[in-house]
């Protein structure tokens, strides 16, 4: 078992970012240990060319409805069936909702080593080892992966993604075992924009009583739809009655842990600080420089936020498209 | 029906978590307040809801080393109405696929109609569990689900994935973990944490489980701090530059877009 | 004289009236003692002269709340002490003719004189207490208005058919006139009409028999109305709680037996708290300083007593009548969540009971019953006993993170300076709250400054245990008090300061029943003997309008209303003004009774109080007290006047620059 394969994700035909530095991690273990990489392409197999240009000497391809939306059962099949193909030692993919769904169904069904949120790989070493995250975050743990194949998950963002070369990969489709699919997608729901909660959200906008009133609230929305975040509120913002209480974050409404917290107008108080403390990221838009939320803000821009909020959409706007 | 409830310890969320300098894979545990994995509390309450309104027992299965009895025993004041504690070392100290393995035999012999755990291990921010279980036992799974109701042969859940969520229907039995969206977890009041050291905690072997030891396939070698987080950035001025640092930050040092 | 006849019909009436009036009582007896067993027996001197003076000098009603009220009570019981006798009199008159109450010499004309004069007065009594409550008809009223009719009724008819009688028999016997003059004026009247010594006589016999079927009647009623306080009001005051008002009785957490943690039937309560229920004459005065249901909400803690004494009679009668039926819990029917979520312990309720019922109490121990029994509470207090159980603070903020306010300060450690004189005890808010972290760092500078001799805990202190008991987590709040105590011990803590009321309460009034006696000051306390002793002196600032605001826990709770104003009056340039409810009368936060950490429903209790605080048109409000520091600033902010400065007492002595890294 030498070879390395990544399992590609596509979404609205285009090859996923994830997939792309899952891709660039791949070539670098591929270089360095002389072995060749297989990418497996699930869905929109139209894709397999641009898939392969990123340097995979083999892309493999599935075909059949089972494959159309995520399905654990049936996409375990066809991974397990394509890490057979290529006897795979390292499987790579990046750690996204099916990322890491697949990957841990199918360590069990390889009998592998599993290793999902990755944020580094020691190239080198042998057996292969990587360093991911732990205990939220405040420590990061170096993992070595005796077992084998090794089936990792690679956070995304992180890794260097590959860029196309000029190499064209072998196209290769499987007919992988069509075993019984118990579970069954009935649909896909998609989170409708700007109606997301705030618990489930990766990204919250907040407003506080700086944002004076409730049609002050328009520039947080607006924010908010861009990250396709969700909207919060401090206390003072919802007994002012300018937003539903189920927006409001804090002791006495929501705690949230999102990936990133923008408090607009909100000092931050303990009140409002316990419901949103272990965001990963904060960052506060506030007049006042000296309000609480200042200090414990990643990043703090002292300001009026009907002056920065709306700059900040147009800025994210262009870095987005 | 039967439900399977998989429960682990975990250091508090709020705790302060230190490499042990004389054993770099473990950390520093005095002062170190230790609690039922919050994600499995769900997993709990939706297991006790569940059995309230079909009838059944609830069956807690712990992986941990003895002290994690404190945990277990929050479940059975939760409503949790047995649980088994599995402490061999060959169980606690090793990966997660080997764990969903031994959980797995440990499961088999119950016949549950479902099993639930939580969507992720806060410790070692793992979210394998449900998945792996599954596949050992041949059985379909869920992950991470928001909403799930249980009839008597199939379950509907919905699935939150990537800022959308899936409906699975599936045959029972099924494995399913279960996120924060899914209910408000129960209080352990005073009068059932005391009725709960009356239930039994039956502590099981890997050899009562025909299990040998495995190596692990793969462990922690070292533990380490992370760089220290950056003092927070104040940045003051016109509102164009100050939106654009800020812009550039996210994408380049907070990497989030 | 009566006739045989008479006779024997008026013994019936009287065995029955005995018999009316018993029976309940007796029942009443009997549905008291379905309660719990508590000592109220201690102080026994104290529990005989008090409600011996409370009756005879009405101490319970003439108080400054409802002072008119108060005052024309004294006809009300005088006027009724002294027809007792007139009943006596009149039975004597009805079996021996001519009997005439205390004769014709000086003391039969005082008599004569003093019996009309509150015949007079109760019927004016009456029509003052018939004005207010069905013409003006006060919030408080609202409740038993048809026994109020009966009452009024009863006192109504009971005196006019004396004065009719006596009418009557003036009229007939114009010398048992003596000094009756209302009875004389009626007896003009009795001639105009009856112009026949036989209609006479008749109509004497005939209001002999009125008053006193009138007064059988009244007496048989009593039992079942509110006036039965007359009665159950000293019975009342007599086993009053001697104990500080506000300490939550410890419950034996570790018992083995217990079935029940707090109350969750009538029968959990303790006969004293079902008596209280007796006592009850539903005035309403309470209700009317519940900052609860001053703002709408579902909470009056006059009906958490007329509640529990409605489901009294009901189920205890049936309890009676079919032993097997148990109790139901309080919480399916009598009472709601709402009610018992929303109460701040204030101790108001409490404070203006004219007799010393145990309102708020009642209501912590509901909470412990949801709690610790059923789990049914509020779901954001789950986050708020987890963090209090893992972290040792109410926002469940890493216990590790204590101290990080005061990375810049030097403050010394107790531990590594056991010979100093005292703890400084921070408390949570004032380690955890940026607002309260400012006051700490005030206090400290003072402190530093006074020469007074300190050290503090840093990361090792927990949280005193207030929050937590007050709802009803005891489980949780004993476990924070045995680890204070023995971390006290350890280091040998002989006296604690503190600028947290809550705590001060806490320490003083709570821990010595875990068996920790510490000397425990407020820092206004120490502020206050420092200015006293002259060993501080403030230079004089600009002159400066200060409204005081006191603290329920450290005003109410431990009767401390002049250390804080103490000093602020060392304070050069301050003048204190009061708002309208202040002191004993003082109107909550809002925050009290961990209140604090639960999302308010309805109009918020901050904002009523700041309405209240503003009108005095203050530069600044102060207050002791971290919580209600925070409640009165978002309050203020709340309103848009965050002009007016709110501030604690100690920051009005020292200024304290910004934090270092707060204004880069």
């Amino acid at each position: 078992m030498t070879g390395i394969l990544v399992i590609a994700e596509t979404r609205n035909g285009t090859i996923h970012k994830t997939t792309r530095e899952a891709a660039g991690a791949a070539m670098e273990l591929s270089r360095r240990r002389s072995v060749p990489a297989a990418a497996l392409l699930l869905t929109e197999t139209q894709l397999a060319g641009e898939l392969g240009a990123l340097g995979f000497s083999t892309v493999y391809t599935v075909e059949g409805e089972r494959y159309g939306k995520y399905n654990s059962e049936s996409y375990t099949a066809a991974a397990a069936h394509a890490a057979r193909q290529c006897s795979a030692n390292i499987i790579l993919m990046g750690a996204t909702g099916m990322g890491r769904d697949l990957t841990a169904r199918l360590a069990a069904r390889l009998n592998g080593a599993l290793a999902s949120d990755v944020i580094r790989i020691h190239y080198d070493s042998d057996p292969v080892s990587v360093v991911r995250p732990v205990y939220s975050g405040k420590l990061l743990a170096e993992v070595e992966l005796p077992g084998s194949p090794r089936i990792i998950s690679l956070r995304p963002n992180v890794f260097e993604p590959a860029s196309p070369s000029g190499q064209q990969a072998q196209v290769v489709r499987l007919d992988p075992d069509t075993a019984s699919i118990r579970a069954q997608v009935k649909q896909a729901i998609q989170a409708a924009q700007g109606v997301l909660d705030v618990t489930e959200a990766d990204i919250i906008v907040s407003g506080g009583r700086g944002v004076g009133g409730p049609e002050g609230f328009g520039v947080i929305r607006d924010l908010a739809q861009v990250l396709n975040a969700a909207v919060g509120a401090s206390r003072a913002a919802v007994d002012s009655d300018w937003i539903p209480y189920k927006h409001q974050v804090g002791q006495t409404g929501k705690v949230v842990s999102p990936v990133l917290y923008i408090a607009c107008g909100i000092s931050g108080a303990i009140q409002h600080f316990a419901g949103m403390g272990s965001s990963r990221f904060i960052i506060a838009v506030n007049k006042d420089p000296d309000a609480p939320i200042m200090n414990k803000a990643d990043f703090a821009i002292v300001g009026d936020l009907f002056k920065v909020v709306p700059v900040l959409k147009e800025e994210l706007i262009k870095i987005l498209n | 029906m039967t439900i399977v409830v998989i429960l682990k310890q975990v250091p508090d969320t709020e705790a302060v978590v230190r490499p042990d300098p004389s054993r770099p894979q473990g950390i520093l545990t005095e002062d170190v307040k230790f609690i039922l994995n919050p994600y499995d509390e769900f997993a709990v309450e939706e297991a006790l809801s569940i059995a309230e309104s079909t009838g059944g027992e609830v069956v807690g299965i712990c992986i941990g080393p003895a002290e994690a009895e404190s945990a277990v025993l929050t479940a059975l004041a939760m409503g949790v109405d047995r649980a088994m504690m599995i402490t061999d070392p060959g169980a606690v100290e090793t990966d997660i696929v080997t764990k969903g393995r031994i959980l797995a035999e440990a499961i088999k012999p119950l016949n549950p109609s479902l099993v639930l755990c939580g969507r992720e291990w806060i410790d070692t921010q793992e979210d394998a569990l449900a998945a792996v279980i599954a596949e050992y036992l041949d059985l379909p799974h869920v992950g991470n689900v928001g909403k799930l109701s249980v009839e008597s042969s199939k379950l509907t859940a919905v699935r939150e994935m990537d800022g959308g969520s899936l409906e699975i229907e599936s045959t029972l039995p099924a494995i399913v973990s279960c996120s924060k969206d899914l209910n408000e977890p129960r209080y352990p009041t005073l009068i059932k944490i005391k009725r709960a050291k009356t239930k039994e905690i039956k502590s099981v072997t890997l050899s009562d489980l025909n299990l040998a030891f495995e190596p692990p396939r793969s462990r922690v070698k070292i533990l380490s701090s992370p760089p220290a987080r950056q003092a927070g950035r104040v940045v003051k001025g016109e509102p164009d530059a100050t939106a654009r640092d800020a812009v550039a930050w996210l994408s380049d040092e907070a990497k989030i877009i | 004289m009566l006739s045989v006849v008479e006779i024997l019909v008026f013994v019936a009436l009287l065995g029955l009236t005995v018999y009316g009036f018993s029976r309940p009582l007796v029942m009443r007896y009997r549905l008291v003692r379905l309660g719990r067993n508590e000592n109220r027996f201690d102080s026994r001197w104290r529990r005989i002269v008090d409600p011996v003076t409370s009756f005879f000098f009405l101490r319970c009603s003439v108080k400054k709340e409802r002072i008119a009220t108060g005052l024309i009570h004294f006809f009300i019981l005088y006027g009724s002490l002294t027809f007792d006798m007139v009943s006596i009199t009149h039975i004597l008159e009805g079996f021996k003719a001519n009997f005439i109450p205390f004769g014709h010499g000086l003391t039969g004309h005082i008599w004569s004189l003093w019996v009309d004069i509150f015949a007079v007065m109760v019927l004016l009594a009456v029509l003052y207490f018939v004005i207010r409550r069905y013409i003006f008809r006060p919030d408080s009223y609202t409740y038993t208005t048809l026994d109020s009719a009966y009452i009024y009724l009863f006192l109504t008819t009971v005196t006019a058919t004396f004065l009719l009688y006596e009418g009557g028999l003036i009229a007939l016997h114009p010398g048992h006139a003596r000094w009756s003059f209302a009875g004389t004026a009626v007896a003009d009247w009795t001639r105009v009409i009856l112009t026949t010594t036989p209609a006479m006589e008749l109509n004497v016999r005939i209001h002999w028999w009125l008053h006193i079927v009138n007064v059988f009647l009244f007496v048989a009623y009593v039992p079942h109305s509110k006036y039965i306080h007359m009665i159950t009001g000293p019975i009342n005051i007599a086993f009053r709680n001697r104990n500080p008002v506000n300490s939550v009785k410890p419950l034996d957490i570790e018992s083995e037996e217990a079935e029940v943690f707090g109350v969750e039937k009538l029968t959990d309560f303790t006969w004293k708290d079902l008596l209280d229920g007796f006592a009850c004459m539903d005035c309403g005065r309470c209700q009317d300083y519940c900052p609860a249901y001053r703002t709408e909400k579902a909470l009056s803690p006059k009906n958490i007593i007329i509640h529990m004494r409605e489901t009294l009679l009901a189920q205890g009668q049936e309890h009676f009548l079919k032993p097997d039926n148990g109790f139901k819990p309080l919480m399916a029917g009598t009472y709601s969540g709402s009610e018992i979520w929303s109460c701040t312990t204030c101790g108001a309720c409490v404070q203006v009971c004219p007799v010393k019922n145990e309102q708020f109490p009642k209501i912590v121990q509901l909470r412990q019953s949801q709690v610790l029994m059923e789990g049914t509470f509020p779901t954001e207090l789950k986050r708020v006993f987890k963090g209090l159980e893992t972290n040792a603070n109410p926002w469940g903020v890493g216990a590790a993170t204590r101290m990080d306010w005061a990375r810049d300060l030097d403050i010394p450690r107790f531990a590594d300076h056991p010979d100093v004189e005292y703890l400084l005890f921070l408390g949570c808010a004032a380690s955890f709250d940026d607002r309260a972290q400012r006051v700490s760092r005030a206090l400290i500078r003072f402190l530093k400054s006074a020469g007074v001799s300190f050290g503090i805990l840093g990361e090792k202190e927990s949280c005193c245990g207030e929050t937590a008991r007050r709802l009803g987590e005891e489980a949780v709040g004993q476990t924070l008090i045995q680890t204070n105590i023995e971390l006290f011990n350890e280091l040998g803590v002989k006296k604690i300061l503190t600028a947290c009321p809550h705590g001060y309460n806490t320490f003083k009034n709570e821990y010595p029943k875990f068996g920790a006696r510490y000397e425990v000051l407020h820092h206004s306390q120490l502020i206050q003997s420092l200015f006293q002793q002259h060993r501080i002196r403030v230079d004089a600032g600009a002159s400066m309008r200060v409204a005081v605001h006191d603290s329920c826990y450290l005003g109410r709770a431990n009767n401390l209303y002049e250390p804080p104003r103490d000093a602020l009056r060392g304070v050069p340039g301050i003048r204190l003004v009061e708002p309208a409810e202040t002191r004993e009368h003082s109107f909550c936060c809002g925050g009290g009774g961990g209140m604090f950490w639960l999302e308010e429903e309805g109009r918020r209790i901050n904002a009523e109080r700041w309405k209240q605080l503003v009108d005095l048109k203050p530069d600044a409000v102060a207050t002791a007290c971290p919580f209600c520091l925070r409640m009165l600033e978002d309050a203020s902010k709340d309103a848009g006047q965050d002009g007016i400065a709110v501030r604690d007492i100690v920051e009005f002595l020292v200024s304290v620059p910004a934090p270092a890294g707060t204004a880069d």
